[in-house]
């Protein structure tokens, strides 16, 4: 227990837990973006700038970050419009590594050198941050727009027969996700106060995707995975050499057993109604029964939200 | 000098080819991206490593190298891609990382994360064409890549055993029915593939004489953009690509701004899939109406 | 007249999927689109949502053009419908399913409701959900996750959410596909319902009974070519129908 009550490990927690949700909302709606560095290293380089540079507060610089961390998406976002599954998560992968490169070549921000000194920030902060985001993003996903973003994703063409603007759903998504990237990249400047291209490669990518196959695609799901697979290296310190291979071989049991993750959706509703088992068939019968039975004129339809004529 | 480097481009362009190969012939059956190739990559010169460190003679230690890489293509296709249902988009792309980076992980605890010296003691002369120098080992490298790639191409077209798997890459259950064995055959393309990675890795040890658990890494994502510029799916593209981009980077690096040369790739890809998805050579697949 | 369809060609790949087919809905009836299997009737349907555009011709909606536009504005503009295979969306409850099929009107409404959690927020909606649960004799099964259920009732579950989104024409592709004699009559019963609301059908069916029982209109198509229009009755006397497509019933 006491393993969670040191700074460096709530700070690990939190930003993973972030960056793991940044992916939720564009997967859920089938858009295969993997820019997160890209849009995690502008809303660190922008945070740390404003405050080390240009003196600005760390809450509006913070804030900065992560609305920019919004707006770096648009370029992706029209990769997205275009470019579809697979092929669209390199092509984002390529685009993430073009943003990396130019801070690599940014001078004023240290280039490949990295850059330091901005106000630090601790790590209760960090996980205020990353709570209350997830607490936002279970909402999201359960409000009307969450549904609409799942529908996108499982069929963008049935949804758009539904009148959903397919196009302006993904974008939003892919903002929602980049926005939150960038308020990870901020609040990983700020807690260990130096950042370098290097943090923002494809490596941090791939342990978020780990954490996220785990899990599963569930605002729940991302903690429980982000949150296992941090943590677990710190309980069994002699696992910390072997941690990433211990995160490749979960992933793979995973993928092979569990696809949707130790959380997919629906598990709860499904848990309710004991799958296959008695409160399924009954519900069915009894959806027959009324059915059957039922007058079919069309008595007591109150058509007061049509106010239709016949 | 200008020839010096294309011949350097060359020597690079051969080994993205090699892997873009191998990426494709795997991305060809199976719709899905090996990208625990890069790790196979790194995986047979270690065992080569071990081999000419407890005195087998080179020649056998490169071959034991590249069976041990073939061995474990053909675990990979069992534990990371037969598992996945084929309709979870990035299914494959995670599990095979995840193959890799165990690999990785291994290979890091059990010969640390230097760069080891690694060497054959091959000592073959040089060449020299017109004022340009090719080391003995390089000629050899480009040779023998040149021959497997040629061979590779033979097979798929000319060979029955190319036709089914043409046929498996079009469609799998059609081809499934007429009686090709999916299995077998993905794992034969596997096996391959994966040779051909160990193959190019060692090549690549060789001509920098060192080995390190990392040394995959570039060439991972590099050979991404080589594929798809080629055309995934296609041989010949990712070939021709594989070339061309090899000796893109290296003028690059000689005469163009740092960075631009690693930029020039990504926005190549990206321009790829949004003007010309096929490639340079590719198939176009098909929409769907509903 | 609710629907024109007006001389609507589709050629893709050197086929004309639909040649210059013309004919009119009338608001408030069943009309029916019959043919022989690749007549072009699910293509005319895809012109119609704008899932594809046609070559030539146009469709006109109550006096706005829609065959060149995006399905989700058809959508919006009151036309919703229903395809040849059950499409659902994947892990969502009924309930949900029909809760995406009224976002955008419940974003018509107020455009904050889409941040509303569904159980909250657009009473309005969550009225006509649960009529609409209610009328397809859907309300016990409301939060199973929908492709869990038998297919008869998925079925009455796409509909279902194509009339929770109030539209104005429905078009239903195939809807007896697949379903026993016992599903295809509770079908009957449901596209009846729909009449009631007030709504506008144009039914795709090889199901003959279906059509002759509960069609205004009949439309026959034959490789793309309308070949006869007219009342049931007409139409299974015409005899360039019976020669293509009806046999000699």
């Amino acid at each position: 227990m006491n393993v969670l009550l040191a700074e460096p490990v709530q700070a690990l927690l939190s930003i993973n837990a972030l960056l793991t949700l940044s992916l939720l909302f564009p997967f859920l709606a089938g858009v295969w973006s993997l820019g997160l560095p890209g849009f995690m290293a502008v809303g660190a380089y922008s945070s740390a700038y404003l405050t080390h540079a240009l003196g600005v507060p760390i809450p509006v610089a913070i804030a900065a970050g992560t609305a920019l961390g919004a707006v770096a998406t648009l370029p992706f976002g029209l990769l997205a419009l275009r470019i579809r599954g697979i092929y669209l998560a390199i092509a984002t992968l390529a685009a993430a590594e073009l943003i990396t490169l130019f801070f690599s070549h940014f001078e004023p921000t240290g280039g490949v050198m990295g850059y330091t000194g901005m106000p630090y920030l601790e790590a209760r902060w960090l996980v205020l941050l990353a709570l209350a985001t997830l607490l936002i993003s279970g909402w999201l996903y359960h409000s009307r727009l969450g549904k609409a973003m799942k529908a996108v994703g499982s069929d963008p063409t049935v949804a758009s027969c539904n009148g959903i603007n397919v196009a302006y759903i993904q974008l939003m998504s892919l903002g929602i996700g980049g926005a939150i990237a960038g308020l990870a990249g901020a609040c990983f400047a700020h807690f260990y106060s130096f950042i370098a291209p290097a943090n923002f490669a494809f490596h941090r990518t791939v342990d978020i995707l780990m954490f996220l196959v785990t899990g599963g695609l569930t605002p729940l799901g991302v903690l429980i995975g982000s949150g296992i697979l941090t943590l677990l290296p710190q309980y069994v310190t002699a696992l910390e050499r072997w941690a990433p291979a211990l995160y490749g071989v979960v992933v793979m049991i995973m993928l092979a057993w569990m696809p949707g993750g130790l959380i997919p959706a629906n598990r709860f509703s499904r848990w309710c109604r004991r799958g296959r088992g008695m409160a399924s068939d009954n519900a069915v019968a009894a959806s027959q029964m009324a059915r059957d039975s039922a007058p079919r004129a069309g008595a007591g339809i109150a058509s007061g939200s049509t106010g239709r004529v016949r | 000098m200008l020839g010096q480097q294309i011949i350097n481009g060359l020597m690079l362009g051969s080994v993205y080819a090699l892997i873009g190969v191998g990426y494709t012939l795997v991305f060809g059956v199976l719709r899905m991206l090996n990208l625990a190739h890069a790790y196979l990559f790194m995986a047979a010169p270690f065992v080569a490593f071990l081999a000419i460190k407890n005195g087998i003679p080179s020649p056998v230690a490169l071959i034991a190298g590249m069976s041990v890489s073939a061995l474990l293509g053909v675990l990979l296709y069992h534990l990371a891609f037969r598992p996945i249902p084929r309709h979870h988009a990035l299914g494959g792309f995670v599990s095979s990382l995840s193959f890799g980076v165990v690999l990785q992980v291994i290979v890091v605890n059990a010969f640390g994360s230097m760069k080891i010296p690694f060497g054959t003691g091959l000592s073959l002369p040089d060449l020299e064409l017109g004022g340009l120098i090719l080391s003995g080992v390089q000629a050899l490298n480009l040779v023998m890549a040149t021959a497997l790639m040629i061979g590779l191409l033979v097979v798929i077209n000319r060979t029955r055993l190319g036709r089914n798997l043409r046929a498996l890459a079009q469609n799998e259950s059609a081809a499934s029915l007429l009686g090709v064995s999916v299995r077998k055959h993905v794992q034969l393309t596997f096996l391959v593939s994966s040779a051909l990675a160990g193959l190019a890795g060692m090549m690549v040890a060789e001509r920098f004489g060192a080995i390190s658990a990392y040394m995959g890494d570039t060439y991972a994502i590099k050979a991404l953009a080589v594929v798809v510029i080629g055309g995934l799916g296609d041989l010949r593209g990712a070939m021709v690509a594989g070339v061309l981009l090899g000796i893109f980077e290296v003028l690059f690096q000689a005469y163009a701004p740092p960075g631009w040369s690693e930029a020039f790739v990504w926005l190549l890809l990206i321009a790829t899939f949004l003007f010309k998805p096929e490639g340079i050579f590719g198939m176009r697949t098909s929409r769907r109406e509903v | 007249m609710m629907l024109r369809v007006c001389s609507v060609t589709r050629e893709f790949a050197g086929i004309r999927a639909l040649d210059e087919v013309t004919f009119d809905v009338e608001k408030g009836s069943i009309t029916a689109l019959i043919g022989p299997n690749g007549a072009g009737k699910t293509t005319l349907i895809n012109v119609i949502t704008a899932v594809v555009p046609p070559s030539a011709g146009c469709i006109d909606f109550e006096g706005t053009v829609v065959s060149s536009t995006r399905p989700d504005r058809v959508a919006n503009l009151g036309i919703r419908r229903t395809f040849q295979t059950v499409h659902l969306f994947q892990e969502m409850t009924v309930r949900d399913n029909l809760v995406v099929g009224r976002f955008s009107r419940a974003m018509q409404n107020r455009l904050l409701s889409a941040l509303t959690l569904p159980r909250w927020g657009d009473s309005t909606g969550r009225r006509r959900t649960d009529e609409v649960l209610e009328l397809m004799g859907l309300s016990s099964v409301a939060e199973e996750v929908a492709t869990d259920l038998p297919y008869g009732m998925q079925r009455r579950v796409e509909i279902a959410r194509a009339l929770c989104a109030d539209p104005r024409l429905v078009l239903l592709d195939e809807p007896a596909a697949g379903m026993n004699q016992a599903e295809s009559d509770q079908l009957r019963g449901d596209v009846a319902v729909i009449r009631e609301q007030g709504v506008t059908v144009l039914l795709i069916e090889h199901d003959m009974s279906l059509v002759m029982n509960v069609s205004d209109k009949v439309v026959v198509l034959d490789f793309g070519r309308k070949i006869a229009e007219g009342t049931p009755a007409e139409i299974q006397k015409d005899p360039a129908v019976i020669s293509s497509y009806l046999g000699s019933a």
